[in-house]
């Protein structure tokens, strides 16, 4: 998590934060592929740039997919409280990513998300579904106290239009700008120095990554089950809810990036890069 | 040192430390040698004696070996210098190490002394540097970070910490050096024209008040009235307009206001505003190659080939008429002058050449000699190149074209009232001012845009009939930047995508990209990635993916934007041999006169959405006051011809190129008769990619 | 939809507070919106939002939401029935089912809520120009560093939302067709036009990031703000408006069960 906040030193990430919300923003408002309910939720292509971004940009695409989509909030007509769902959302939907990639233990790759292989699709598939349903129960949550639509109603309609963007435009995205943002020298790991990204022990990173992926899609699960009221007892969509939103952040707080090192052992990045 | 030098030069302020008023040096460089590699092994300085060999790309950011070389230069304070030198010669990379962005921000490999200011500038943050060097980068779409305009001219004081009641002031003072005074306060920077937005960011750069201004390409991405707009206020900051007009180079004369910087440092490809400065620097290699005033350097044609820098275009019809090396003019009042102080007799070109005009055949001799600018008219070498022969039928019957845009500020009628008609195998330029509708008026060809009145027909059929997948096989359309639409993984695939979508597949797809790629010469790229490739080479890779799509007519939008001298000729040249060779009828939308002038023999000029003119180039450039009207500027040789055309009452056509001016004098050699048959080429040659 | 800024070029009262108030106006609205759940009650605060809105000159803002405003209030209007206990009276009886007044009246209460959230976000919009949108960030205690990076997000939207235009017809002139095929391959059909939109904007990091130093941009050191405007007697009071609506409601609906179904 550290590298959350140690990025707002780097003049370049900073910046990067402001060309992803923009980029993201301008292709969120205009291109939609199909409507589903007109004038609220459409498959847009845009949807799976917080997915990708997050591989290569890290923590400056998590925040980027949060202002972008606050941008598109306030040039769409639509800000106002329930924007602040959708800030958290996808901050997550760009975090979720890079949390995960390469430490998913036997279903991680080991290798750099440059989709030149099918074990790098079925990793990256997996990350796009699980950042989709962060994105989709963190939204669907808010808008849920705020009262404004009950949350299974919202949840898998973010959760369908989410995935089916990231997971299908994701792997050729991917494939033809990651080897190029790399050659620039982009990926989060380049411009970060190590003090400035958060490290732990594998365990540790394999018990964040899979907290953070079986949360979402429990989170999701049980919420469906206790707002369409399936579920008996005393639970509620809030509750659910909360404790769901603690663990995340519980998940991402004691867990690290792997990228850095894939780089590393690829001798894309010197070993102990610092200032 | 608070930028407060007298109005008197020779009598010094007392705050400055001693060594600046002694050594009066803005910035002194000691065996610099850089490598964008931050791993490379830097030899010495003294063992960097060849050619560089970062010759891949002419992106500056190329990583292979040393960019600069061992370079020993030092810039006086209180002047004006440009830099110049070919591509990839280090030229952008110089400039970087006066503010620290090398080797503080682009690490890199760094070794020698900078001294700036008396500021060891090797050993400084950027954000040190900002409080004496203040710097403009090409781009001004990438220096703009705020939301209006006010915000933007205090973002860099701001930075610097100075009292917010104090930077009240300096907005005013710099928006209205630059002209930008009378901008309403709320609007914001995304909102401005390209020249705007560059004066902007040049007062925004101001505001900070530095001592030494460093400007970078500051005009490349601007049309001709940007580019006017910006060096008339290069020339106010210098203050030291009259040094290039009466030939002599001396010290700031007292135009500038105070606050305003002590000396300017300039790397620009654009002769007209090397002009401006009263020091040249010539490098090559990585290392300076001749300095001195700029009169001295810009004559000195040797030294200018030597470090492939163009010629001016004056410089190289004197040169090329046998006038002596030390009395070459640069601008064309200069040059008239020359004239008529010598024997030379002006001969205009007369009108015999004009064949695009009738449908039959203009001309007897239509094949082409194959160099830049000759067509074989006649009585001697003509121009322009684009074509002259005879045009088939018609391709496109505009009929009173409208085109609105909704804006914030409400619509805007972009296109209003266009007739036009275009035939097959013609070279037409389309010229106008920024927002004089001419790119919009050009996306009408291809169904991009579908008028709001009146009609665009394509061989007889209305084009709002056709379905973009039936014009778009008819006419391509090459945008203006090649990185717009640039996508795929390599050369060969991104070339195949346009007759894919087209229905071509197995043997014909590859028949067609294979001939695409010939055409363009880039068979050595096919496997490359499209983005790893100079400019250059990326437009051509454009072009290619349009004409793998078998078009009879391609379009071109501002086709010359962003490209080195060489890199502009090299291309041009491919279009006019394929309107030649391959009876292409091409569409150009420009804003650079030279291109029009050697290029295109109709033009059409835009005014405000409306035509204002359409019809031959050389009637046009034949009316200098009729081009000032339409904010357009002739090219300094048209501008003397035209001068001796006036003087001579002769009736007579402008010369369009450098050879029709030393044709129209007595061709080569005519002054002295005893220099060599050295030809000079004109003011594009050698910058290679 | 049109991708203009909603932001209303004027100099209404609602424009000359200082982005802090209107914030504080906005959020105390949309407090109000949320503890209130009778039809009538939201709609008060509605009608509310809209005089706001009015004032700001911001009607005009309505022809390009309208027809998400509508379907959100139709959407919450048809689901939150589903969700609501059936209490009192049937209003309404079909074959698939009958409303209750206790579901109608929530359900309106609902959708009255959703507007309301929209229609205060559209008044802020509308009367707060970019900058000022960043200006009231820095206002509420967010660091610098955000503050600038949405700045010039906000700054370079526009120049993206053209430069995806500009690759749209780039591509579209090569045969590209975005709305063909089977939902797959339309999704597929984007990756020509995101590359460049993206790679481009990417590789202008650099250049962005050495143009931003060479200002003095430095995250270590001391700078200060022009254009802070201290608040004026107006925003006073406005503050005070905004402290007193949410004193109001909160007591009125927890005290004494105001505006409460």
């Amino acid at each position: 998590m550290r590298e959350v906040f140690t990025m707002w030193r780097d003049t370049r990430m900073i910046l990067l934060v402001a060309v992803v919300a923009a980029v993201y923003a301008a292709i969120l408002l205009p291109f939609k592929v199909f409507t589903i309910l007109p004038g609220l939720t459409s498959v847009r292509p845009a949807n799976a740039f917080p997915v990708v971004f997050g591989l290569m940009f890290g923590p400056a695409a998590a925040w980027g997919s949060a202002i972008g989509n606050l941008i598109a909030d306030i040039f769409g007509g639509t800000f106002g409280p329930g924007s602040l769902g959708g800030f958290v959302g996808n901050f997550f939907f760009g975090f979720v990513g890079y949390k995960l990639w390469g430490n998913l233990g036997p279903l991680s790759s080991g290798e750099e998300p440059n989709m030149r292989s099918i074990r790098q699709v079925v990793e990256y598939v997996l990350i796009a579904v699980a950042s989709s349903a962060m994105c989709a129960v963190i939204i669907a949550w808010v808008a849920d106290l705020l009262g404004l639509v009950p949350f299974s109603v919202l949840a898998p309609i973010i959760m369908v239009n989410n995935t089916l963007a990231a997971a299908v435009l994701g792997p050729p995205l991917l494939y033809l700008t990651y080897p190029r943002i790399k050659d620039i020298g982009f990926l989060y790991p380049e411009l970060l120095a190590d003090e400035e990204l958060s490290a732990a022990g594998a365990s540790r990173r394999y018990v964040a990554a899979y907290g953070l992926l079986v949360v979402s899609l429990v989170w999701l699960g049980v919420g469906l089950l206790v707002g369409t009221g399936a579920a008996p007892g005393t639970l509620t969509v809030g509750l659910v809810g909360l404790v769901g939103f603690v663990l995340v952040l519980a998940f991402a707080i004691i867990g690290a990036e792997r990228l850095s090192a894939i780089l590393e052992r690829a001798g894309a990045r010197p070993a102990g890069r610092n200032r | 040192m608070g930028g407060n030098q007298g109005m008197d030069e020779s009598e010094s302020d007392g705050d400055d430390d001693e060594t600046s008023v002694a050594e009066a040096v803005a910035a002194r460089l000691r065996e610099v040698v850089f490598s964008y590699d931050p791993y490379d092994e830097l030899p010495a300085a003294e063992d960097l004696d060849g050619e560089a060999t970062a010759s891949r790309s002419t992106d500056p950011d190329e990583r292979g070996g040393p960019v600069l070389r061992g370079v020993e230069l030092t810039i006086p304070e209180g002047g004006f210098t440009v830099v110049m030198g070919a591509s990839g010669g280090g030229k952008s990379t110089l400039l970087r190490t006066f503010n620290a962005v090398i080797p503080d921000f682009i690490r890199g490999s760094f070794d020698g002394e900078i001294e700036v200011l008396g500021r060891d500038a090797a050993a400084s943050r950027v954000s040190e540097m900002a409080e004496v060097v203040g710097m403009v980068f090409q781009d001004y779409e990438t220096q703009l970070f705020r939301t209006s305009v006010p915000a933007e001219v205090a973002f860099g004081p701001e930075n610097l910490a100075v009292p917010p009641a104090e930077i009240d002031e300096r907005i005013d003072r710099t928006l209205g050096l630059v002209g930008l005074e009378d901008l309403d306060r709320a609007s914001e920077p995304a909102g401005l024209s390209g020249g705007q937005k560059q004066r902007l960011v040049l007062a925004s750069v101001l505001a900070m008040y530095p001592d030494l201004l460093v400007l970078d390409e500051p005009t490349s991405d601007l049309d001709p009235r940007g580019t006017h707009e910006l060096v008339d206020v290069m020339r106010a900051v210098a203050a030291d307009g009259e040094a290039t007009n009466d030939g002599t180079s001396g010290k700031r004369a007292s135009g500038a206001p105070e606050w305003a910087p002590d000396s300017a440092v300039m790397v620009t490809h654009k002769v007209e505003e090397a002009l401006l400065a009263d020091r040249a620097v010539l490098l090559r290699d990585g290392r300076v190659f001749r300095e001195g005033p700029v009169r001295a350097v810009f004559t000195d044609v040797d030294s200018l080939e030597d470090s492939r820098v163009a010629v001016p275009p004056l410089v190289a019809a004197f040169d090329r008429l046998g006038w002596p090396a030390d009395d070459l003019p640069l601008l064309p009042a200069e040059a008239a002058h020359r004239v008529h102080e010598s024997a030379l007799e002006w001969t205009p070109p007369a009108r015999r050449n004009e064949a695009f005009r009738d449908s039959g055949n203009g001309t007897g001799t239509t094949e082409s000699t194959g160099a830049t600018g000759e067509l074989g008219e006649p009585d001697g070498p003509g121009a322009p190149a684009g074509t002259g022969r005879e045009l088939g039928e018609t391709v496109f019957e505009l009929e009173g074209v409208g085109f609105e845009y909704q804006t914030d500020r409400g619509p805007i009628r972009a296109v209003d009232g266009v007739d036009l008609t275009i035939r097959e195998g013609e070279t037409v330029g389309i010229v106008g001012g920024n927002g004089s509708g001419k790119t919009t008026l050009a996306k009408h060809l291809n169904g991009l845009h579908e008028p709001d009145a009146g009609s665009v027909a394509w061989h007889g059929r209305p084009v709002s009939g056709l379905s973009m997948a039936e014009i778009g096989r008819g006419v391509g359309y090459v945008f203006q930047n090649p990185d717009h639409q640039l996508f795929a993984e390599t050369v060969r695939e991104e070339v195949a995508f346009g007759p894919e979508n087209f229905g071509l597949s197995g043997e014909d797809l590859d028949r067609r990209v294979r001939e695409a790629i010939e055409t363009v010469e880039i068979d050595d790229l096919v496997d490359r990635d499209p983005f790893t490739l100079s400019k250059g080479q990326r437009q051509r890779v454009a072009l290619a993916g349009v004409l793998a799509t078998d078009p009879e007519t391609i379009v071109f939008d501002e086709p010359t934007t962003g490209l080195d001298a060489a890199q502009q000729e090299q291309f041009l040249d491919l279009i006019a041999r394929l309107n030649r060779d391959e009876r292409l009828t091409v569409v150009m939308v420009t804003h650079d006169m030279e291109t029009i002038a050697r290029y295109a023999p109709r033009t059409v000029v835009l005014e405000n959405g409306r035509k204002a003119y359409d019809g031959p180039t050389r009637d046009l450039f034949a009316d200098p006051g009729r081009l000032d009207a339409y904010g357009l500027r002739a090219p300094h040789v048209v501008e003397t011809a035209n001068e001796l055309t006036d003087d001579s009452e002769d009736e007579g056509l402008p010369a369009l190129s450098v050879e029709e001016l030393v044709t129209g004098l007595g061709g080569p050699g005519a002054y002295g008769g005893d220099r060599d048959e050295r030809s000079v080429e004109p003011a594009s040659k050698g910058e290679d990619a | 939809m049109s991708t203009r800024s909603l932001y209303v070029s004027a100099d209404t009262p609602v424009h000359r507070l200082t982005a802090r108030s209107k914030i504080g106006l906005a959020t105390a609205l949309s407090i109000a919106a949320f503890v209130f759940t009778t039809p009538i009650a939201v709609g008060i605060v509605l009608a509310v939002a809209f005089g706001a809105l009015a004032w700001a000159g911001g009607l005009r803002n309505l022809r390009r939401v309208w027809f998400i405003v509508v379907a959100l209030f139709v959407v919450g209007f048809v689901v939150w029935p589903a969700f609501t206990p059936a209490r009192g009276p049937t209003v309404l009886a079909t074959p698939l089912g009958s409303l209750s007044s206790y579901e109608l009246r929530f359900a309106l209460g609902r959708s009255f809520r959703i507007v309301s959230f929209i229609i205060i976000g559209l008044a802020f919009v509308s009367a707060t120009s970019n900058e000022g949108i960043v200006r009231g960030l820095r206002s509420i205690g967010l660091p610098y560093a955000f503050c600038f990076a949405v700045g010039t997000a906000l700054r370079l939207f526009p120049t993206f939302l053209s430069a995806a235009d500009t690759v749209r017809q780039a591509q579209e002139a090569r045969g590209l067709d975005l709305s063909a095929g089977n939902p797959i391959e339309r999704v597929r059909g984007y990756v020509p036009l995101l590359v460049p939109v993206f790679v481009n904007a990417v590789r202008q990091v650099n250049d962005q990031s050495m143009a931003l130093e060479a200002r003095g941009f430095d995250t270590r050191g001391e700078r200060t703000f022009h254009g802070k405007r201290p608040l004026a007697g107006r925003d006073w009071i406005a503050l005070a408006l905004a402290t007193l609506i949410v004193v109001g409601t909160l007591v009125g609906r927890y005290g004494f069960g105001v505006g409460a179904l």
